[in-house]
């Protein structure tokens, strides 16, 4: 059962498709592998805007086969989550043209990165348990090798803390919906949606599983610590899809899990509310202290995440819109910076802050945008960060929890931390000094600038007139809420520009503008080169020396408050036991092999367990 | 057009310059009183002014213009934006979220200076813009929890209705008060956090390159911001202003009486160091605000309206 005349479902197989013809392709040319992937990434966007305005706030099957547990379905969540993926999809795939050329194994590359297009946008489409879960698998795996791509060490020993950490949860995951098969017999979503199965205390406990699988996937503290690792080591485009989308899909799953699947519980409100504060000022407090820019910008999403988790567990429709606005948001601003960064990176060469300066003149347009998906990050109005980060606040303060206004201030202070980690970003990277690395930069060409114009206009747009997407794209996927005809936002950026206007004016009045440059004031001193540099790097060193930080600093940049080290004793154990069943003779393996072929036949021909 | 003309001349931005000037001159009046000196005249900031607003405009060989000269405007546009929605509170015209809205604008002033001293290039006025920048996050979160404890007095997230209801009245109000007093003193720039411009060391830190009419608008903005701070403090915690009857005049004295404080302040202390006054906020201040969250939502949840 499938229903091939909806644009829905090829936007399901065409980037599965250019998986498949794309090496192929480039064994005959560079040039027309590299225009089919563009053309493809651009079709699946295409497909993704169609699909999603012809839906049409309805609901959509696109296959269904319920015997295989294969069902894919489009509703206005999945939809829009779908577009998301191919949006930043389509803006990675064209930013990778200049940025990965000089790289080994492009075939590969442009293969994977498909896969990894069609893995999101499959498991954000699966309609079943069991179909969600192959894709989700086949996701991690293609982000695995696109992460240990360029096969540094330091890029293997990223991949494969990526990989143990996503299975541990994948499989805690898996564990959950067994259960949910085996005790509610439902593993449709839809099914489980109506008939609130998972209401049940019995079924409720079975999340705490899911909530660690997600939890890996979504970046979530005390789970994070895969994500500031691999998001360094994977190429820039890459890592823009991995922030910008893919820890998306595990915070689209806890979306569909927690909000539609539950009636608003008590303890998973508090549970999800303390762990997306937590979320929010770990990550903030530990950005604040990087001199990697990538390393700094994944911390940033670590604490992002934070708000949207934050929104989801106060299970109010207002607290989900807003999450899923600030995932929307996220998705942008973030893959933004990602691709900002990774511009930086193709012209200067290194990710290290120390090194970087005065990039403002030499990159206009980078920095322009990079500029605006920081202050997006920050929440300064009238970006889109602001109004969603505002639609949490207030949903907070309509909760009816008693922590909520701790919770509020938590995020609150987050917004703080970001000001202050991403402010460090932009003046290490753009302002001060030059120096040897940013000395010969130049600005990107058309294909790396139009993905970050692109996605800065966005950007603009969410938050100047959020009402449309607000109306169009998140009322039909969370529900109805009370706030849009009331909240002003269009008023309050209308007069946010006017003032800008009005202030022009004051400063054009006196005289037609008239600049005189001039040396810098010094007060008598002479400028003597690196001496009289102030380093990004160094600003935040007083807040480091205060005692109590300090202390934290340094066990975390130890990793002793590592969730991955901290649990080395059990992998090192779990590792000695595998070993010795693999002992690489071929004699114990076709035992093994025959052990399994025999225990296969039972359970088959003993009629098995239903 | 009406919010135009609302935004321009009352309460925006003719309105809150006015004020702004007026204010600014008594904080110089009760400055010069202190010091035992006789003062300026009423109009001095005005003249101030004007005659920076017909000098010449200067720009920093290294610095980046653009930058440079637009950060002024990001503030100037927050600060009449803000004058604008607290005023408007205070004649009983708020929308959902006002207050949340306000605090970030009132954040933009700081990120003006930042920015503005960041992309100057002078590596004075940079060491300037970092001090600012850390002290944005040393004050904001007490200051937001503070603000916090208001908004769960009122039980709103609407301006006017926090401007209705007396959250000093309250053993959780006094000390989110005397947190958000010291607050709005940093982002006033007034010793004893006058760490950013630090004249003695910095030479006006971030301010260093601007000259004429940007420097006219950061002076703008200050002015502007001296007049919408205190009101801040005025709505949230001692009852806004009441314009029916004699109920304004009232206002205005809580008005002056804060500005009065905040002047006097800054009269008598000496000016801390950077880490001091990081410690300073994140040990006593967030403390403090903390003391006052919890003993506030206790005082929720168990119905003590003096807790």
């Amino acid at each position: 059962m499938a229903a091939w005349s909806e644009p829905g479902l090829w936007l399901l197989l065409l980037p599965f498709g250019g998986a498949i013809v794309s090496p192929l392709l480039g064994l005959a040319s560079r040039r027309l592998r590299n225009g089919f992937v563009g053309l493809a990434a651009l079709g699946t966007l295409a497909l993704g805007l169609l699909a999603l305005l012809r839906l049409d706030g309805g609901r959509l099957a696109l296959v269904s086969l319920p015997q295989y547990h294969i069902i894919f379905r489009l509703d206005p969540l999945s939809a829009l989550m779908a577009t998301l993926i191919s949006l930043l999809g389509a803006a990675a795939a064209f930013f990778s043209f200049r940025y990965m050329e000089h790289y080994p194994r492009l075939n590969q590359y442009y293969a994977l990165l498909m896969l990894f297009l069609g893995a999101m946008i499959g498991a954000v489409l699966a309609g079943e348990l069991f179909t969600m879960f192959v894709l989700w698998e086949l996701m991690t795996l293609a982000a695995f090798f696109l992460v240990i791509f360029d096969e540094r060490p330091e890029s293997m020993a990223a991949g494969i803390k990526y990989l143990v950490m996503s299975e541990a949860g994948a499989l805690a995951m898996l564990a959950g919906m067994i259960l949910i098969q085996q005790l509610a017999g439902i593993t449709d979503i839809l099914e489980l949606k109506r008939t609130r199965a998972l209401a049940d205390p019995w079924l409720a406990s079975m999340l705490w599983l899911f909530l660690l699988g997600l939890g890996v996937k979504a970046g979530m503290a005390p789970l994070h610590t895969w994500l500031p690792d691999a998001h360094p080591a994977a190429p820039s485009p890459i890592s823009a899809l991995l922030s910008g989308v893919m820890i998306k899909v595990g915070l689209f799953w806890m979306l569909r899990i927690f909000f539609e699947m539950l009636p608003p519980i008590l303890t998973w409100q508090l549970v999800l509310g303390l762990l997306g504060a937590g979320t929010i000022l770990v990550g903030g407090l530990v950005a604040l202290v990087q001199t990697d820019i990538k390393r700094l910008i994944a911390y940033s999403s670590v604490s992002q995440v934070g708000y949207i988790i934050l929104g989801l567990g106060l299970a109010t429709s207002l607290g989900t819109a807003g999450a899923l606005y600030h995932l929307v948001n996220h998705a942008l601003f973030k893959g933004l910076l990602f691709l900002g960064a990774g511009a930086i990176i193709y012209r200067c060469g290194t990710r290290n802050l120390e090194e970087l300066g005065g990039l403002a003149r030499r990159m206009p347009l980078t920095f322009a945008c990079f500029l605006i998906a920081a202050l997006s990050l920050a929440g300064v109005p009238p970006l889109g960060g602001f109004y969603s980060k505002w639609m949490i606040y207030q949903a907070l303060v309509e909760s009816k929890l008693a922590i909520a206004p701790l919770l509020l201030g938590a995020a609150l202070a987050g917004t703080a931390l970001t000001l202050a980690y991403i402010l460090k970003v932009v003046f290490a990277a753009f302002f001060g000094e030059e120096t040897a690395a940013s000395r010969d930069a130049r600005e990107v060409g058309p294909t790396m600038a139009i993905p970050l114009g692109l996605l800065a206009a966005l950007c603009i747009h969410l938050g100047v007139y959020p009402a449309w997407p607000i109306r169009h794209l998140i009322e039909p996927a969370v529900g109805w809420f009370r706030l849009v005809g009331v909240w002003n936002a269009p008023l309050a950026t209308g007069l946010l520009l006017l003032g800008l206007a009005v202030g022009l004016l004051v400063y054009l009045f006196p005289r037609a503008i008239k600049l005189r440059p001039v040396p810098l004031f010094l007060g008598g001193e002479s400028m003597a080169g690196e001496d009289t540099r102030v380093r990004g790097t160094e600003i935040y060193g007083s807040l480091m020396s205060l005692t109590a930080l300090a202390k934290l600093y340094h066990q975390q940049s130890l990793g002793k408050l590592d969730i991955y080290n901290i649990t080395r004793g059990i992998r090192g154990g779990l590792t000695k036991a595998l070993r010795w069943a693999h002992s690489g003779l071929l004699p114990n393996y076709v035992a093994w092999v025959a052990v399994g072929l025999i225990v296969l036949l039972f359970l088959i021909l003993g009629g098995g367990p239903r | 057009m009406r919010y135009v003309l609302e935004l321009v001349i009352y309460p925006g931005f003719i309105f809150a310059t006015a004020v702004g000037l007026l204010t600014s001159w008594f904080e110089r009046k009760v400055s010069a009183l202190v010091q035992w000196r006789k003062g300026p005249p009423v109009l001095q900031p005005l003249y101030d002014l004007v005659k920076l607003a017909g000098k010449e405009t200067l720009v920093s060989e290294r610095a980046n213009s653009a930058g440079f000269l637009l950060a002024p405007f990001l503030g100037f546009a927050g600060a009449i934006v803000a004058s604008l929605i607290l005023w408007n509170a205070n004649l009983g015209r708020s929308f959902l979220g006002d207050s949340i809205v306000l605090l970030y604008l009132l954040v933009l002033p700081a990120l003006a200076v930042i920015l503005g001293g960041l992309a100057s290039g002078n590596p004075i006025a940079i060491l300037g813009a970092t001090r600012e920048l850390k002290l944005v996050l040393a004050y904001e979160v007490p200051l937001v929890l503070a603000v916090i404890v208001a908004i769960l007095k009122a039980d709103s997230l609407l301006l006017h209705r926090l401007g209705n209801t007396i959250t000093i009245g309250s053993l959780s109000g006094v000390l989110a008060f005397f947190v958000a007093l010291l607050a709005v003193q940093v982002k006033l720039g007034f010793a004893p956090f006058d760490i950013a411009e630090a004249e003695t060391e910095l030479i006006a830190g971030p301010y260093i390159e601007y000259s004429g009419p940007p420097l006219a608008v950061f002076k703008l903005t200050h002015a502007m911001l001296l007049f919408i701070l205190p009101l801040f403090l005025v709505t949230l915690f001692l009852g806004g202003i009441d314009f029916r009857g004699l109920g304004w005049l009232w206002g205005i004295l809580k008005y002056l009486g804060v500005v009065l404080a905040i002047v006097l302040i800054k009269n008598t202390n000496p000016r801390l160091r950077i880490d001091q006054a990081i410690r300073f906020f994140w040990r006593y201040g967030l403390g403090l605000a903390l003391l006052a969250l919890v003993l506030a939502i206790i005082g929720d949840q168990v119905g003590l309206r003096w807790l």
